[in-house]
Parts: C-alpha cells; structure tokens; sequence
C-alpha cells in the first residue's frame, strides 16, 4: 500500500501541485495526469527519495503504514521506470538482471541466482537475449527487460514516468498491457505519470486511483 | 560515521586548496614581497636589457599568432569532420612537445633529412641550402612546432561543444536559408563555438606566451623570446640579473593580462565582422571565395599530416639514436649501432624510472582531483564556472614557478621530490579536467538514480555504474596527464634545483651540447613513454569492448 499525504510541491513560492491524499493499493497501478511544467515527475522524483533541490516540497509518504519520508533512496525500495529503458550499456541482459537481484535468502548461491533470471526471461520470451547487450534490442524487448530489472528487485511500490511514450503505437499496447499484467501478479502498487488517458489500465481491477492536474485544481478519482 | 558518497566534497576541497589556491597563493605573496624591494634604479637596468624590446615582441607574436592560426585550422578542420576523429586526437596530444620539436629539426632544417632525400634524388644541393623548409633556429620554427602541437587540443575543445550544441539542425537552418554548408558553419555555428572556445584559447596563448623548453631548443637565438630570456636571468648567478629575471616575469604577467584581454575581444570582434557581412550584404569577391575554399581543403589534410609528420619524427629519432657516422649529405646512416643504447643505458634507465614514477603518481591525482570536482559541482547542484580549475593554465608557467622558488627560498624549504611532484599534479588537474567535463557533464544521472532505487548506496552506483560507462574519458584523461607531467620542464628543473633528472630535462640539457644522436636518444625516449601509456590504454579498451560484445 503506498500512501501520500499532504504533498504540497512549490518552486519560489508559488505552489505547482497539492495532493491531500492518495493511496494506491498492491497490484493496481495509480495515475497523474497533467501538462508538463505542473510538477507531476518532480512528484515522482520525491517519491523514489531524490527530489531536485530547487523545489520545496513538504509531505509525507508511507509504504505499508510505515512512513518513509526521510529514508534515502536505496532504502526506500521504491522502482522506477523512466521513458527511456535505461538499461546499463555496459552489462548484457542477464548481468542487469542479476545486478538488481536481491542478494538474501533464497538468491545467495550462484546456480538460484542464474536460475531465477533464466526463468523470468523465459517467462517473457527473451530467455534467447540472456547474453544480448542493451543496444541490440528493440525498443519493445528494452521495455520488457527494464520492466523485469524492476520487478526482480522485489519493490515495495514501483513508479512510472511516462513509461510507453517512447515505444510505437502498436508497440504501446502490447506493453502496456503485459506491464500491468505484471504489476498486478507481483501486487505491487504503482504509481504512473502520463499526459495520455489511453495508458490508464483498461481493467478495472488493475485501476488504481486517477489524480488529474489542471490549471484551476488538482482532481481526484478514486476508482 | 562518514558515508563514502560524502567523501568526493572534501576530497574535491582539497583537490582545490593545493592544487589551485595553495600554488597561485604561493606565488602571488612571493612576487608581493620580492617586488616591494625593487629600485628605480633597478627598473631603469631592466627596461634597458639588451634584447628586451625584441623579446617582447617575439613573444607577443608568438603568443597571438600561434593560438588564432591554429584556431582558425582548427575550426576549418572541424567543419567538414565527424566526431569519430576525435578518437584519433589523443595520440597527437600525447606527444610530447619537445620530441616533436627536435623530431621536425632532424627532418626540415636545411642539413635535415627531408634536404638530403632530395640531393639524393637531385644532386642540387651538395652543401646545406641557405634556405630551408625550417631553419634549425629561428621564430617560424618555433611558430610552426606550436601552431601544429596546438591544434589538436584546440580540435578536442572544439569537438567537446559541438556535442552541446545542435550543429546539424544549424547547419540544415543556414542550408534552408540558401547558406552553402561552410557558410552556415562560418555564418552560424563558429561564433558560437567560439564563445565557448575563450577559455581553451587563453590557455593555448598563456602557454605559448610562457613556454621554455621549445624555444630552447628551436626558438631564435639572441634574443630569443622573453620567457627564455627570464629563465636565463633567472638562472644567472649575479644579483643584477636575478633583479632582471622578476621584473621580466612580472612583465610575462602583464603580458598575460593583456593576452587574456584580447583574448576575451576575439569572439565579439568576429561576431561584429559577421553582422557588417549582413547589414550591408557584403559578398566574398570570388578571388578571396576560391581561396578560402583552397585553405579550406588544405586544412582538411591536417589530421594525415599529423600522422605522417609523427612516424617521421619517431622514425628520424629512432634512425639518428642509432645512426654510426651519419655526415651530410648521405641520405642514411653510413652503419646503423646501438653504441650510444648501451653506452647511454645506465644514465637513461633512473631517468625513465623518475619520470614514470611522476608522471603516474601525478596522472592519478590530477584525475582523483578532477573526478571530486566534477562529482561536487554535482551534489551542489549547480554548473560552477570552469575557469577557477583552468588557473594553472591561465597563468604563465614561468612566473608561477618562480614565484614557488622564491616562497621555497623565504621560508627555508629545500628542493626536494615532494616539490616537483605537486607542480606536476598542478599542471595536470587542469588538462585531466578539461578532457573529462564534457563527457562527465553529459552523463545521464538518472542511471545512478535507478541503480540507488535497486538499493545500491551512491558510493557504490558510482563504482558500478558511473566509472565503467565513462572509461573511455577517464582513461584517455589519465593518459593526457600522464604525458602532461612527462613534457613538464620549468617546474622539475625549477623546483627540483636541476638535481631532479627526467627524460625531458636531460633532453633540453643535451640539446646545449649540440649531439644530434644524443639529443635524439633522450628525446626519442620522451616520446616513448606517453606512446606506451596510450597505448596500454587504447590496447585494454579495445579489448574490454570486444568482450563487452561477445
């Protein structure tokens, strides 16, 4: 369950965006909506614990009623999926995924920790790209393995900025879909920005809540 | 507990105190204290040096010409070129100037090979020509070695703003305008490029304002230019000449302020050029239009140039190290033996130690510096202006280090190993940083932001994820201060109080006592040491990235 509370994010006194309250539940995938310049991936970036320090932002952000406002970054364990895969150049799929395993109980030997990536590959169709740098992929196969790397890391919650604006119009929708599938089978809250109503979660029970940023006021659904 | 990631702030302090403050600290209260002591008497000696005025002038001439005409190659160079030749530039830069220097003597002076493979093919010329490609000593050749040493560092800041800039999208903007594509590159883009070129600029004019080695070994004699008069002043024994040597730098510096100055007016000037072109739409007369497009093609052979004019230098070192009896004006050596290799080798080898030992020891600092600065400038969130790094550039070599000598001297410091260490890392954190900022500034920091969310401390994201993505800048950085601390001749000979032996001071040593085998034999070992270190760095390169792609 991941929970925002009382988020106000100002930039020279003036503020961009108040959420009073918005709690996404495992599984489902929460949305903001807004043009760009309204503060919405700032929000995100507050999130995952690195905020840009030329805004003021105050709030506060629990995970499964734990409030983790001033954990760092690598403490929070919070994913995060940017427009762009991302995917580290200079390690092939496999060495992505096994960098973002977990090393606890039951991923500590060497043969649970290949095994585990093998299967996740498999089970997404790209047991073939184990060995494949980033660059070679397509941007769809990119997607899927950035997803995964997110994923295998065993998050709490797992944000997401405008994940599918860089992948084709056919391409989206395939994604799309496969990403909240996931989502929804890890029961991982999530949190989305976007600027396109079409990447809300056509499934109503893999909808979470709907924040909407326009000039006059922030709106919320809750689904 | 301190967490590591907090370690690059303080480190980059530090990296700032002693290798930015601390020297120009030194050397700004040393001068203070000297020249407070000096007479009118003294001063009315100084301006009446023999040789003063002319000196002056050299240096000055040296010191505008140089940098703008390899500025201007440079920039004719890089119209037409991809950035792939950058890959090609950091063995140019690596090659020390003195070797070159006495590389371009073997081949172009008139008793030089180039001469004696024509009266081989010719016969015409029995004796040396009074005429030459390059005099053996004189200001052209002086003026050639650093116009063709500077344009590749110029070619490598040129290339660095480029990659911030969206060249291609102004060139198509001139080409749609009905700009040919050279023009859109002179009309368009060069006066951006050279806003951004001021800083590199000045360096390149300081440098060639200060340096010593060169013109040692090819400037004009009698007088040569002024920093080699000082450096003579300065190691003179007699009062009245060390009284001379600190007004001579003292006007060294004046003279960099002014140059800086200039310097500053360049760009402003070419823009208020460009805009008279458009507001009275002057057109080329086709004469200068056709000449123009000839320098330009011309300049598009320099990178072949380069390659050829550094395996000749290489070859003409190696053949004269080993040349038995090579008189004028046989074409090859009458017998080729490694008599001056054996005899010479218990000499050479402390001298290759010391210089390796400095050259890593320093390369390494200056890139740990350089590295924390680029990480602090991060975490404080803002771009900090790049010239505070670059100040051991910007001030002329000479006077800086002597105004170290004479601290050393007050406060009773004996010279010492320490010493000519730190002046190395001095003069290479600024050549480090500069090979490394554009790549490091563009790093996409949002792959440290994805490493740290997988629960990866900074410290260790920036081990893992930063370094290894950035190899290729930070080691071909290493490499640039590697052979920037080989090439280092004012500060070891200054500082070390000549006991200090390198490669490069027993090269300008020899080069006094006029034996061309010699002198190519330290030389030739000068240019070894930057060539094996690059090409370490190029060999585990290609070889990480073909494992990287199995």
């Amino acid at each position: 369950m991941l929970k925002l509370q009382q988020v106000k994010i100002a930039r020279a006194g003036q503020t961009l965006l108040q959420v009073p309250e918005l709690t996404v539940a495992p599984g489902k995938v929460g949305m903001i909506m807004g043009p760009s310049g309204s503060g919405k991936s700032t929000l995100l970036l507050w999130l995952l614990g690195q905020a840009p320090a030329t805004f003021d932002i105050a709030g506060q952000l629990s995970l499964n009623d734990q409030d983790i406002t001033q954990q760092e970054v690598s403490a929070r364990r919070i994913g995060m999926l940017f427009q762009s895969s991302l995917l580290f150049p200079h390690m092939s799929v496999e060495q992505n995924l096994l960098f973002a395993l977990p090393r606890r109980a039951p991923y500590q030997s060497c043969a649970a920790r290949l095994a585990r990536v093998e299967t996740l590959l498999a089970a997404v169709a790209l047991a073939d790209k184990r060995k494949a740098m980033p660059d070679t992929l397509s941007g769809g196969e990119q997607a899927r393995v950035a997803l995964l790397r997110a994923l295998i890391n065993e998050p709490k919650a797992l944000l997401l900025d405008e994940p599918f604006a860089a992948l084709d119009q056919h391409r989206r929708e395939e994604v799309r879909q496969w990403t909240f599938e996931q989502i929804a089978q890890w029961q991982i809250p999530a949190l989305m920005v976007s600027h396109d109503l079409q990447d809300r979660p056509a499934l109503a029970q893999q909808r979470g809540p709907l924040l909407s940023i326009g000039n006059a006021a922030t709106h919320l659904v809750q689904e | 507990m301190i967490k590591a990631s907090r370690l690059f702030t303080p480190t980059a302090v530090i990296s700032l105190l002693g290798l930015i403050i601390l020297p120009l600290g030194l050397a700004l209260l040393a001068f203070g204290q000297k020249l407070s002591g000096v007479t009118a008497a003294e001063l009315h000696t100084f301006s009446h040096a023999p040789g003063l005025g002319a000196a002056t002038l050299y240096s000055l001439a040296l010191a505008l010409l140089a940098p703008l005409l390899a500025c201007y190659w440079a920039l004719a160079f890089s119209a037409r070129s991809s950035a792939k030749v950058v890959a090609w530039l950091s063995p140019l830069l690596s090659i020390p100037h003195l070797a070159f220097a006495v590389g371009m003597v073997f081949l172009f002076s008139p008793s030089g090979w180039i001469v004696r493979v024509l009266h081989e093919v010719s016969g015409a010329f029995a004796a040396p020509p009074d005429w030459a490609l390059l005099p053996e000593r004189s200001f052209i050749t002086l003026l050639v070695v650093l116009i063709l040493k500077e344009v590749p560092f110029l070619l490598l800041m040129i290339f660095s703003a480029c990659s911030q800039l969206p060249i291609e999208r102004y060139r198509q903007l001139g080409q749609s305008l009905g700009y040919s594509a050279s023009a859109s590159w002179w009309q368009l883009v060069v006066p951006e490029l050279l806003r951004r070129l001021t800083l590199p600029m000045a360096a390149v004019m300081i440098y060639s304002l200060s340096v010593v080695d060169i013109p040692l070994l090819v400037g004009p004699n009698l007088p040569g230019v002024l920093a080699q008069e000082v450096f003579a002043w300065q190691r003179d024994f007699s009062l009245a000449a060390a009284v001379n040597g600190l007004l001579g730098s003292v006007l060294l510096l004046l003279l960099a302020l002014g140059l800086l100055g200039v310097n500053r007016l360049h760009q402003p000037l070419y823009h208020w050029l460009l805009v008279r072109v458009w507001r009275h739409g002057w057109v080329l007369p086709r004469l200068l239009a056709w000449l123009g497009r000839g320098a330009m093609v011309v300049a598009r052979i320099w990178l072949p140039l380069m390659f050829v004019l550094g395996l000749g230098v290489l070859l003409s070192l190696l053949v004269w190290s080993l040349a038995a009896g090579w008189f004028y004006p046989r074409w090859l050596p009458a017998g080729l033996n490694a008599e001056v290799w054996v005899r010479e080798w218990p000499f050479v080898r402390p001298m290759i130690w010391t210089t390796l030992s400095l050259a890593i020891a320093s390369a390494c600092v200056a890139l740990v510096a350089a590295l924390a600065c680029l990480e602090a400038q991060h975490k404080e969130g803002r771009v900090w202006p790049q010239w505070p790094m670059l100040l051991a550039l910007l001030a002329p070599q000479l006077p800086l280090v002597m105004g170290w000598q004479y601290s050393f001297s007050f406060y009773q410091l004996t010279p010492h190993l320490g010493w000519v260490f730190w002046a190395h890392c001095v003069f290479a954190f600024p050549y480090a940083y500069l090979v490394l900022a554009g790549d490091y500034q563009r790093y996409d920091r949002r792959w440290l932001l994805v490493g740290q969310s997988l629960g990866y401390s900074p410290w260790r994201c920036w081990f893992t994820l930063l370094l290894p993505m950035l190899r290729r800048p930070v080691l071909y950085g290493w490499v640039i201060a590697f052979s920037v601390s080989v090439a280092q001749y004012l500060p070891t000979q200054l500082l070390g109080a000549g006991r200090i032996i390198t490669l490069t001071t027993e090269a300008v040593n020899v080069s006094s006592g006029g034996d061309r085998q010699l002198l190519s034999f330290y030389a030739l070992w000068q240019f070894i040491l930057p060539l094996v270190a690059l090409l370490a760095v190029t060999v585990y390169l290609a070889l990480a990235s073909r494992r990287h792609n199995a």
